[in-house]
């Protein structure tokens, strides 16, 4: 009696962790858990368009010419 | 076991697992004729390799030192059985230990993430649980006795022997106190938790049972070590001594009167056989330096001092005689089997992997987060190593498959603790990828500064619009 259900309870657990690990994504695999985080990336905002010489304060081409 | 071998095809690792517990369990020797006929161990053994090397990884597969160290004590297993003393009976314990051997050689090859490690150490610690709760629940029901214990199969050999059952179980206990808090794969729940605790207490109870001296010493030394691991070490060491001082009065009368007999060792048979059998090791060991060959014990004659005083201070002497003992003890095992190269490299590997094990233990023992399992596990394998070098003090189980296991795990262990952890343990010589970077295109910047001088106003014109924007859109 004893010895049947010592067996029995124990090959359940085997099953039971059988199937854990023939379920368990990282049998094969080792996660990589590197502990960085890293913040999404968005597309870059575009800057609106600067004209040379007039919000800039650069001297036009050709503006020195004499 | 057939649900094993079926689901082994998808996840051939289950392999690895299913030999394990054919290793430990002996379904062959449990069940009738069929089972009994077939090779199933060496079936498994063949199902696991070639699972492996169709399935698995094999870029961390580099011998390890002690996987060399564990080659070489083959080969010199193989040597001596070539040359055995006594051939036939060498070559029948040559049958299962170039198993075992070949098999801890193979397994840390397997061992490459925390997933196997832990279902490796689970399927070990599931298949003693087999034996243990037998164990347990008969000698609780009142069962037990010295070589009467029965653990489900009659002859008192393998890993069902009275004392080598009592020295792993022991064994077992800091690795189930292990997976009872860090287990990913039976997550730490009550329910688990209560069943690792009483599978805990099933293994203290088998020395008991089988009333082993070899097991009282375990169970001290084991708890001498986890003393170390407890972070309340007061309330530890009360606990302990409640224990000790509630459990003795329910000891049965024969197991104190054997443990007894460990202070009056001189006047015991048993022990005064075992020391005349060391002495006839150490005598064997200088005339045959390279051993015997396995199971050389068989040619020992023995003259046994069992001398004794009595109470008055009488000497009464005497004298027995004893052929072909065992060698109750690993040690003076791999002495006489393997001579004095062989005992050299048991040692070697038992050693170097407690050290590793300790070298861990230490470096990470103050992790947190996703490596706080690292170090009590190291400490976990490590106390379970340390029983059993004190267990086999007693036993002769160099070659027993179990302990080839924990090494096995160790070294799958330490590995992938290299590969895996380390680089983010702390070392205040590692340059940090960022400032790599940061020196490197400080070393770059300059012969970029001169390939690439300023454009002249000339070309300037030339290439870019000359009504358009700054960013030349």
């Amino acid at each position: 009696m004893i010895d049947t259900l010592s067996l029995l309870l124990a090959h359940f657990l085997l099953g039971f962790v059988a199937i854990r690990l023939l379920l368990h994504p990282d049998l094969n695999v080792e996660p990589i858990q590197s502990g960085r985080h890293f913040k999404q990336v968005l597309p870059k905002k575009q800057q609106p368009a600067k004209r040379a010489g007039v919000e800039t304060g650069e001297a036009r081409p050709g503006s020195t010419r004499a | 076991m057939v649900f094993i071998t079926v689901v082994g095809f998808r996840r051939p690792f289950l392999f690895l697992c299913a030999y394990i517990y054919v290793d430990i369990v002996s379904p062959q020797r449990l069940s009738y004729y069929l089972l009994s006929s077939i090779p199933v161990s060496l079936i498994f053994f063949a199902a696991s390799f070639i699972g492996w090397a169709i399935n698995d990884d094999k870029t961390l597969s580099k011998p390890s030192p002690r996987q060399i160290l564990l080659i070489l004590l083959l080969l010199l297993c193989g040597f001596t059985t070539l040359t055995a003393a006594h051939p036939d009976a060498a070559l029948e314990k040559w049958d299962w230990v170039w198993k075992a051997m070949v098999f801890a050689i193979f397994m840390p090859m397997a061992l490459y993430t925390r997933v196997r490690i832990e279902g490796i150490l689970l399927f070990m610690l599931l298949c003693v649980s087999s034996i243990a709760v037998v164990g347990g629940a008969k000698t609780l029901a009142g069962g037990g006795g010295y070589g009467t214990l029965n653990l489900m199969v009659a002859n008192n050999s393998g890993m069902y022997e009275s004392s080598t059952i009592s020295a792993f179980a022991i064994c077992s206990i800091p690795l189930i106190l292990y997976m009872s808090k860090y287990s990913t794969i039976v997550p730490p729940s009550i329910f688990a938790r209560l069943y690792w605790y009483a599978l805990a207490f099933a293994c203290l109870l088998i020395p008991i049972g089988t009333q082993t001296r070899t097991g009282l010493l375990c169970i001290v030394l084991m708890a001498f070590l986890e003393l170390r691991a407890a972070k309340r070490r007061m309330l530890y060491l009360g606990i302990m001594a409640a224990i000790v001082v509630a459990g003795i009065p329910f000891l049965p009368k024969s197991y104190t009167e054997r443990m007894d007999t460990i202070n009056s060792y001189k006047a015991d048979a048993s022990a005064a056989t075992r020391i005349a059998v060391w002495k006839w090791t150490i005598d064997y060991a200088s005339q045959n330096p390279l051993g015997g060959g396995f199971n050389a014990y068989i040619g020992n004659k023995l003259e046994i001092d069992m001398s004794y005083k009595t109470a008055d201070g009488t000497l009464v002497k005497v004298i027995g005689y004893d052929v072909g003992r065992s060698f109750h003890n690993a040690y003076f095992e791999m002495l006489g089997e393997q001579g004095y190269l062989g005992l050299l490299l048991f040692l070697a590997v038992h050693l170097i992997g407690i050290f590793r094990m300790e070298v861990v233990r230490r470096t990470y023992a103050k992790h947190e987060g996703d490596n706080a399992w690292v170090a009590p596990l190291a400490g976990a394998l490590q106390n379970a190593h340390l029983i059993y070098m004190l267990g086999c003090s007693f036993v002769g189980i160099a070659f027993q498959p179990f302990i080839y296991f924990i090494v096995a795990v160790e070294i799958g262990f330490d590995r992938y603790v290299q590969t895996y952890v380390k680089k983010r343990a702390w070392n205040p010589f590692r340059k940090r990828k960022r400032d790599v970077e940061v020196e490197r295109d400080e070393e770059v910047e300059p012969p970029l500064e001169t390939a690439d001088p300023a454009p002249s106003m000339a070309e300037r014109r030339r290439t870019q619009p000359r009504w358009g924007t700054v960013t030349g859109k």
